[in-house]
């Protein structure tokens, strides 16, 4: 029976158990630079679930971390440093949901744990990808979640 | 992914977090710690709350200020429901989470417009009053969002 659902109904089958999703195009990792890969309009969401894939591996060391700046109020990490050095094509990046701790897995592998809290709260601004290496390498990224605010959204803009 | 209109947006909501409370915006409270305010009553039987979330609309004024929250039931025994934390860096557009667990502090523990929410599935309260206690009298203003499930037929929460 689980064949019968048509597109759109396994879609809100997924934003019901997920949140929306909002997904990049590939993209190459930065390089030693702060990338916006989202922006959060309208007033507050709750994120759900964030994961990202490895398209091209990365060619040495470069150690990623994701910050939100909010257009008001202090800008912080939602997800500490890890290096993506050994991570290989099919690789996938999720987060704990604790700012403190290292995007998930700490090791490259194409499973992950993700988000062991019901999410993380952000308040309007931007989603930006820091790295510290040149190196090689593209990846995407899904973005899930729930507006907590009347009209709040997330828009993609990479 | 398709463009959900607004009603499924709120049943999308709805299926997340519950219902949710949104409380106006309001003065820290001043009481330094005597008289705690209520700023939540659960009546009519349990909920579990599943979020709660505050924003300062208004910078905090310097100085050191512990915040507490605090369920009294109507029948039982008090108890904070999460463990003091000082906000004097707190700036304007900052959120404040709880995590879940009584002995965790406010969330994020350093000022931030981002914060990680509710490492449990939610906090069962029993019928009565949360409320939010300082131990100083300082300048700012913030609005508090609760999101909650009746655990009993006819709970329902109410902002104070």
């Amino acid at each position: 029976m689980y064949d019968n659902y048509n597109e759109s109904t396994r879609q809100m089958i997924a934003a019901f158990c997920m949140g929306m999703r909002v997904d990049t195009a590939t993209i190459t990792i930065p390089h030693t630079a702060t990338t916006i890969y989202y922006h959060i309009h309208g007033g507050k969401i709750l994120l759900t679930n964030l994961v990202g894939e490895i398209v091209v591996a990365a060619d040495g060391a470069n150690s990623v971390h994701i910050d939100h700046t909010p257009t008001t109020g202090s800008a912080s990490v939602i997800a500490a440093a890890a290096d993506i050095d050994t991570w290989l094509i099919g690789d996938i990046i999720t987060l704990n949901g604790l700012y403190s701790d290292v995007i998930f897995p700490v090791v490259a592998a194409g499973k992950s744990s993700s988000m062991a809290y019901k999410g993380i709260v952000l308040t309007p601004g931007s989603l930006s990808w820091h790295s510290n290496g040149t190196t090689a390498g593209d990846w995407k990224w899904s973005l899930f979640y729930v507006p907590l605010d009347d009209g709040a959204y997330v828009e993609a803009i990479v | 992914m398709p463009k959900y209109s607004n009603s499924t947006q709120e049943q999308l909501v709805h299926h997340w977090l519950g219902f949710s409370v949104d409380r106006a915006t309001s003065v820290l409270p001043q009481h330094g710690g005597v008289d705690d305010v209520t700023y939540f009553t659960i009546t009519a039987g349990k909920v579990l709350m599943t979020l709660l979330v505050g924003e300062i609309t208004t910078v905090i004024q310097a100085g050191a200020n512990n915040i507490s929250i605090t369920h009294t039931p109507t029948a039982g025994t008090a108890a904070a429901i999460c463990a003091t934390e000082d906000i004097a860096d707190y700036a304007e557009g900052d959120i404040f989470t709880i995590g879940g667990a009584i002995a965790t502090k406010l969330l994020p523990a350093t000022s931030a417009g981002a914060s990680a929410a509710m490492s449990y599935q939610g906090i069962v309260l029993t019928p009565g009053t949360l409320k939010w206690g300082s131990d100083a009298a300082k300048t700012g203003n913030w609005k508090w969002s609760l999101w909650y499930v009746p655990i009993d037929d006819g709970a329902y929460v109410v902002a104070n």
